[in-house]
């Protein structure tokens, strides 16, 4: 299964928020099960470019 | 200059020049301006703090200096506004937020702001936005919706909304807003003005509460492509304490707006055509056909580098409010609250594979600039949404409008490339819509020159206030 397919956005938000000490209220929570099923297709469309090890980063750090 | 509102008279090269020359007072200029805020303002709410005393006093030094013999500066006594995410000296920078209004008030002004007066603009207030800059919209749940002055029931834009109406409304000639993913780009298309989000790195962002750091940048809205290049050219520093500019000297754009050596122009496919409506894929085939065009240029990886651009956003934004969402997540705008929370959750490893996949689109797109001067995309999938319009069409698929105006914008600004926003009228009336024009990095002279090519035409204009008197909101 890739991260973005049968995904089980209930659960991610359970253990990732917890992780970081983030209480969601009730009546937030299915806007942000909206919004996580929205990244979880933006990171899809990720998963689909050609990139390879070698692609470089757009973040560069200068001393 | 004393009475109506005149062409020269609501732009800010007409009024500089107006000034300069002693035709009319800063002072004056600076009362008209605080007055038609005064009148419009309860109905476009445009504006979240007036600062009349402090412009009456620079406006008073303006005209000092001038009397004096002085040089005031190539934007002397134009009053303008700033998104309310600049810090000014004793006003609270309130970011669109609930949450800010408990901070101190700012004890500088910020450096874009010190430039400008410099030049001799002088401030007049801050307008408003959408909370912490995450909104295409300008609906905020704190200051109430920043309604578009050429149709009150339709959207301005965001998140630069209170800037592009105040500008729209004829309250200030220009005014600063800020472009991560297009917030300046979607309220010019909407409001029917000229924006400019330069290249990423020209401009320092010090002073400027933040969203996301590769890709926050700052920019000016206005009535044409000539205002746009003298304040672009006032804002410009060869140095920042922000870390992202960089570093390079001073290029003035103004000089170059007369120049008419032929540009390879492209007109951007596939993607852009896929995801605009029927109106702003007319408005931006007038443009390209007007700028000679050679034909379609297929914008390959554009689809990815908006996704990386939205997930390096989300992750960003989560990131830098997380401690917020932890103590005051009830105080956040309902629309954007859940937008952070669930970028707080975003894995890191979408959010390195996004920066990889977001430098092999600017590899691309540099490929594609060895073959083009610049390519013309739409701006915005439609022209302005009407307030209360859950969804617009995108690809065919309603999808929602907070999220989605900027899906055209969105793959530029990730790899920082320079675009002026052209306003395109289709000619029965109906709303403008935005036409964008792409260059590559640091070539803010071409976009600025074809878009001053296009006003000369008569292509993408604003219509003076006078002639867009019969539009409700303009209504005074």
């Amino acid at each position: 299964m890739s991260m973005t397919t049968d995904l089980d956005a209930d659960a991610w938000l359970d253990a990732s928020a917890a992780v970081l000490g983030l209480t969601v209220r009730p009546e937030d929570r299915d806007a942000v099960l909206a919004n996580l099923r929205i990244l979880a297709g933006m990171a899809a469309t990720l998963e689909t470019a050609e990139i390879d090890d070698r692609s470089q980063s757009a973040t560069v750090f200068r001393p | 200059m004393s009475g109506g509102v005149d062409a020269t008279a609501e732009a800010t090269i007409g009024i500089a020049s107006a000034v300069r020359a002693g035709r009319c007072k800063a002072e004056a200029v600076v009362e008209r301006s605080l007055a038609r805020i005064e009148r419009m303002d309860g109905a476009i709410n445009a504006m979240t703090a007036v600062l009349g005393d402090r412009a009456r006093s620079r406006a008073r030094a303006l005209d000092a200096r001038i009397a004096r013999g002085e040089d005031p500066g190539p934007l002397a006594g134009v009053p303008f506004a700033v998104k309310n995410l600049f810090d000014i000296e004793g006003v609270v920078t309130l970011a669109g937020s609930r949450i800010n209004r408990d901070d101190p008030p700012a004890a500088r002004d910020a450096p874009s702001i010190a430039a400008l007066e410099a030049a001799g603009a002088v401030l007049v207030g801050a307008a408003g936005m959408g909370e912490y800059a995450y909104d295409f919209t300008g609906r905020n749940a704190h200051d109430g919706v920043v309604r578009n002055p050429l149709d009150p029931d339709r959207l301005a834009g965001g998140s630069s909304s209170g800037s592009a109406a105040a500008v729209a409304a004829g309250m200030v000639p220009f005014a600063l807003g800020t472009d991560t993913n297009g917030s300046i780009r979607v309220p010019a298309s909407l409001c029917g003005l000229f924006g400019l989000k330069p290249t990423f790195g020209r401009l320092g962002r010090d002073g400027v509460f933040p969203f996301v750091e590769s890709l926050d940048h700052v920019g000016p809205l206005a009535r044409s492509a000539a205002d746009l290049a003298v304040i672009h050219d006032a804002l410009q520093t060869a140095a920042s304490v922000d870390r992202s500019h960089s570093g390079r000297p001073v290029e003035p754009v103004t000089p170059a707006l007369g120049d008419d050596t032929p540009l390879r122009v492209g007109l951007a496919g596939g993607y852009a055509v896929d995801r605009a409506g029927s109106e702003a894929r007319r408005a931006a085939e007038t443009v390209a056909d007007a700028l000679g065009a050679f034909g379609r240029v297929d914008l390959d990886g554009a689809g990815e580098a908006r996704a990386a651009a939205f997930v390096i956003t989300a992750a960003a934004g989560g990131a830098l409010h997380l401690d917020r969402l932890r103590r005051r997540a009830g105080d956040f705008d309902e629309e954007v609250r859940g937008r952070l929370i669930a970028g707080a959750l975003v894995p890191a490893a979408w959010v390195a594979r996004a920066e990889r996949v977001r430098r092999a689109f600017a590899e691309r797109m540099a490929t594609v600039f060895e073959r083009v001067d610049l390519l013309v995309a739409p701006a915005t999938p439609c022209p302005a949404p009407l307030i209360d319009q859950p969804t617009i069409e995108v690809g065919g698929e309603p999808v929602p409008v907070r999220a989605n105006l900027g899906v055209l914008t969105q793959p530029f600004s990730a790899i920082g490339l320079p675009v002026a926003c052209v306003p395109v009228h289709p000619g029965d009336g109906g709303m403008p819509v935005g036409v964008q024009i792409v260059g590559p990095l640091w070539r803010e002279d071409l976009v600025l020159a074809a878009a001053h090519r296009l006003e000369l035409w008569g292509v993408a204009t604003v219509p003076s206030l006078a002639a867009s008197a019969a539009a409700p909101g303009m209504r005074s």
